[in-house]
């Protein structure tokens, strides 16, 4: 590294061990639909997701060899990439995953953590953390979203089977549950949210 | 200490130490020095003895406690305390102030960090729709 630029985390292992683990981080990655570790190794872990599903969308008899030839247990792994990400990601031009930062996962060492997603899966915290603040909004009264939130809506709607209905029942979903809350904890909510 | 075992007998070496040494030199009278020179020089045999060209100066009697007093050292050994607080001078940890309210819940979060609040009851929502956590 003397010098040079790194082109990738050597995450402080060598070439072996950094990439066992990776193949194990996408591994989980496939099976749960989103990890939670460190930055570093999420980000890391992103780029092989992606290359991952490439080798999904091209599917051929190539890219099925690598793709096994990556995760650990491609028995029961193969038939879920080339079959429901493969279509879950055809219209979409690269971008399947997502890493979200959150605070840190081990209160010991403090390391930076993250998640790291599929996009538009059934563990898509962006989706679920978008719908909750529009839902919060609509609740409270708030004509106008934030920008941010609008961007969001944008794009976890974009892409997603039946985005926009899927977005608009979890919505309402949330609101429901922000109404009783709301009942419960009587007037302190609503005073919090008017200051 | 050779040479303060020369400066502590003078009288056997006086010839042997013609321009050397210089400190012994000014430490007799000259008259004295020279008619030692005289007196002792036929005894002496001719023997090739090296003298150190650089000598201390310092008495006999200075040199058994030269080792234990005369070194400059640090009388107190540095505390734990001491050592930490110059070590870690301006490496204090700094006051987050890069804060905002999540639109989700309201309550306090750091920016650009999801807000833990909102992860924690999404993932108990999600643990009760599917506790095994796979998607196979």
């Amino acid at each position: 590294m003397a010098g040079g630029v790194v082109k990738y985390r050597h995450l402080s292992r060598n070439s072996a061990a950094r990439q066992a683990l990776l193949r194990g981080l996408v591994t989980s990655l496939v099976a749960h639909e989103h990890i939670h570790t460190t930055w570093a190794k999420a980000k890391e872990a992103q780029r092989l997701a992606e290359k991952l599903i490439t080798l999904a969308k091209r599917d051929n008899a190539a890219t099925r060899s690598k793709a096994q030839a990556i995760l650990y247990t491609p028995h029961d792994l193969l038939p879920k990439l080339f079959g429901e990400l493969r279509n879950r990601y055809l219209n979409r031009p690269g971008g399947y995953t997502r890493v979200l930062r959150t605070e840190p996962r081990n209160t010991y060492d403090q390391a930076p953590s993250a998640i790291l997603e599929f996009v538009d899966g059934p563990r898509d915290m962006r989706f679920m953390i978008t719908a909750k603040a529009v839902a919060r909004a609509q609740v409270h009264g708030v004509s106008r979203l934030n920008e941010l939130t609008k961007k969001n809506v944008a794009k976890v709607t974009r892409y997603r089977q039946d985005g926009t209905e899927g977005f608009d029942k979890l919505v309402q979903s949330f609101r429901d549950k922000l109404r009783i809350s709301k009942k419960k904890g009587g007037q302190a909510e609503v005073s919090e949210a008017d200051s | 200490m050779a040479s303060a075992a020369i400066v502590a007998q003078p009288l056997r070496l006086p010839s042997l130490l013609p321009r050397l040494s210089l400190p012994t030199l000014l430490q007799a009278p000259s008259a004295w020095s020279h008619s030692l020179r005289q007196f002792t020089h036929p005894l002496l045999p001719r023997l090739a003895i090296v003298i150190p060209a650089v000598q201390l100066n310092i008495p006999a009697w200075l040199g058994d406690i030269w080792e234990s007093i005369l070194r400059a050292v640090p009388k107190k050994k540095t505390t734990h305390s001491k050592k930490r607080s110059r070590l870690m001078a301006g490496k204090a940890l700094k006051d987050v102030t890069s804060l905002c309210k999540c639109p989700g819940c309201g309550q306090v979060k750091r920016q650009h960090v999801l807000c833990p609040h909102c992860m924690e009851q999404i993932k108990t929502m999600w643990r009760s729709e599917n506790p095994s956590g796979k998607f196979v």
